[in-house]
């Protein structure tokens, strides 16, 4: 079996989306960080807005995703709110996509 | 869980809400209700409180049921009596209206009871919200500026349909007031009734509920530092001094000096929201983002028609068309154009929150159709600016043909969001928008 790599974790997240932005929690820059010790994966991640009703489909469609990959033995989102969120995060795709790049 | 729950009252409010908005530009456009020759007949009096009950203040309170959750990342004390109080808000909505139809020019005879009733149940379940929503906040303190103008909001709130329980009283039994109360209450009272429900009430939360939802919507910093509590302290601290200035006697320069700080506010905060909208990072805007500068355009029409009124001494030609244009132009345009992103959104967590992770799933914006939409708000806009005119210029005929074409506007747009709750494709594939959106990101 391959060695799951950060870049795959990534890719796969790239499949669940912030549905008010429109677009992947990844290049949002939602994603803080990814740690894979065993194939088991913890994401560190947080949201645009606290308290948004979407948070906890977006945290568990993260999870879900990630559980689909295959030989994953656990996946753990952990969402933070430190640092806050801000659109300077996004990625280049991203911020062209919005128009501020 | 890091987010809170889904309101589950929400769209029945906006049900109610859409539907005595069609209703009172229907009962306008064919002229049953006619405020250029009555204001307070029995259909006018109907047309005016489907507006601000009906419309308004359901429109207002369903979004608060979501809206103050997210706001304080606190969940809503009580669903349960969200549902409470949208029973007794809806019952005795219907209870008032036929109340009205009783007075003189009306359809039904006798049933003094139902002015009342009706009026006792819209104050219970205006109480049951303040407590829900209350509590929810209570939780949250210290407060940022957008909960400091709902809460001021729902204040006004509670003394504006108090005292229309005491005009719903006088008007059906009138020797409940003595005569001289009587003429206080419904000469000075009334004056303190229209300004703590349209001003208090509903331009102060939407004045708050603008703050969040367009530095969400179009990327903007949420902090407003000084420009938004100027805002928030001029045109609170304006409209209080004028409701209480309504009750002392020799009131004339406290209540002038309120009026001035509430133009003053309202203009800081028309000015911060071009600042807004200038420091916005999401140049390409979606279509409640775009519309709504032009419910911030009639605020500010509206702000300037009101300085110039009452600069020129011409309040008692103007009033009707200046409420009126504040109303259906601001509150309401306000509330067409935020319902177009609100009800996709509920409308994606029903129906894709769970799948997410399990299958690609669509934008909240995949579920409408801009360009087929857009022209509906644009006819709005235009409709009211239309039906202002009529009635500056005392057209009978010209305010219910503007009436007509914003009954037609709102009928589409309802339509829109008719479409968003019962399109097939909700159990669908995702659209090829979204598709083209995640696969180009994982382009390297």
């Amino acid at each position: 079996m391959n060695q799951l790599t950060e870049l795959e974790v990534l890719q796969s997240l790239r499949d669940v989306i912030d549905p008010e932005l429109g677009y992947n929690i990844v290049d949002l820059g939602l994603i803080y960080g990814v740690t894979i010790k065993d194939r088991q994966v913890l994401v560190v991640m947080t949201m645009t807005t606290p308290g948004c009703p979407a948070a906890n489909y977006i945290e568990q469609g993260a999870r879900e995703r990630l559980l689909r990959i295959d030989g994953i033995k656990d996946v753990q989102v952990d969402v933070v709110w430190s640092p806050v969120w801000d659109p300077s995060m996004m990625s280049a795709d991203a911020k062209v996509y919005f128009g501020f790049a | 869980m890091h987010g809170v729950r889904v309101s589950r009252w929400s769209l029945a409010y906006f049900y109610v809400a859409i539907g005595s908005l069609a209703t009172a530009e229907l009962i306008l456009m064919l002229g049953i209700a006619n405020p250029l020759q009555a204001l307070s007949s029995a259909w006018t009096l109907v047309a005016v409180h489907l507006t601000t009950i009906g419309w308004a203040t359901m429109l207002m309170l369903g979004a608060l049921q979501q809206f103050v959750p997210v706001l304080t990342a606190k969940e809503l004390t009580s669903h349960a009596m969200s549902g409470i109080t949208w029973a007794s808000l809806t019952a005795g909505l219907v209870l008032l209206l036929l109340g009205f139809l009783t007075l003189p020019g009306g359809l039904i005879f006798g049933d003094a009871w139902l002015l009342p009733t009706g009026g006792t149940l819209i104050v219970l379940g205006i109480v049951v919200a303040l407590w829900n929503l209350g509590a929810t906040l209570t939780h949250a303190w210290p407060w940022n500026l957008p909960v400091w103008f709902i809460a001021s909001g729902l204040l006004f709130l509670l003394l504006t349909v108090s005292l229309g329980l005491i005009f719903a009283i006088g008007l059906s039994y009138p020797t409940f007031l003595t005569p001289g109360l009587a003429m206080a209450i419904f000469g000075r009272g009334l004056v303190a009734h229209i300004m703590g429900g349209i001003v208090g009430w509903l331009t102060l939360s939407a004045m708050g509920v603008s703050y969040k939802l367009f530095s969400m919507f179009t990327l903007a910093p949420e902090h407003r530092g000084w420009w938004g509590w100027t805002a928030y302290s001029a045109t609170g601290g304006g409209v209080a001094l004028i409701w209480v200035s309504q009750w002392v006697a020799s009131s004339s320069l406290s209540s002038t000096v309120g009026w001035v700080m509430g133009g003053v506010g309202l203009s800081i905060f028309l000015v911060d929201m071009v600042r807004l909208y200038h420091s916005r990072k999401r140049r390409i805007l979606e279509l409640n983002a775009d519309m709504g500068r032009w419910a911030l355009a009639a605020l500010t029409i509206a702000v300037l028609l009101e300085a110039w009124v009452r600069i020129t001494g011409q309040w008692t030609e103007w009033t009707l068309p200046l409420v009126f244009f504040w109303l259906f132009g601001w509150v309401g345009g306000l509330g067409l154009t935020q319902l177009y992103k609100i009800v996709p959104f509920l409308a994606w967590l029903d129906s894709f929150g769970t799948k997410m992770g399990k299958q690609r799933t669509p934008r909240v914006q995949d579920l409408v159709r801009e360009s087929r939409d857009k022209p509906a708000f644009i006819a709005y806009f235009v409709a009211i600016f239309l039906a202002l005119l009529g009635l500056a210029w005392q057209s009978e005929w010209f305010f219910q043909g503007a009436m007509g074409l914003a009954l037609v506007s709102t009928l589409d747009i309802s339509r829109a969001l008719w479409r968003v709750r019962h399109r097939r494709v909700l159990t669908g594939p995702p659209t090829h928008t979204a598709m083209l959106i995640t696969e180009r990101s994982k382009t390297p």
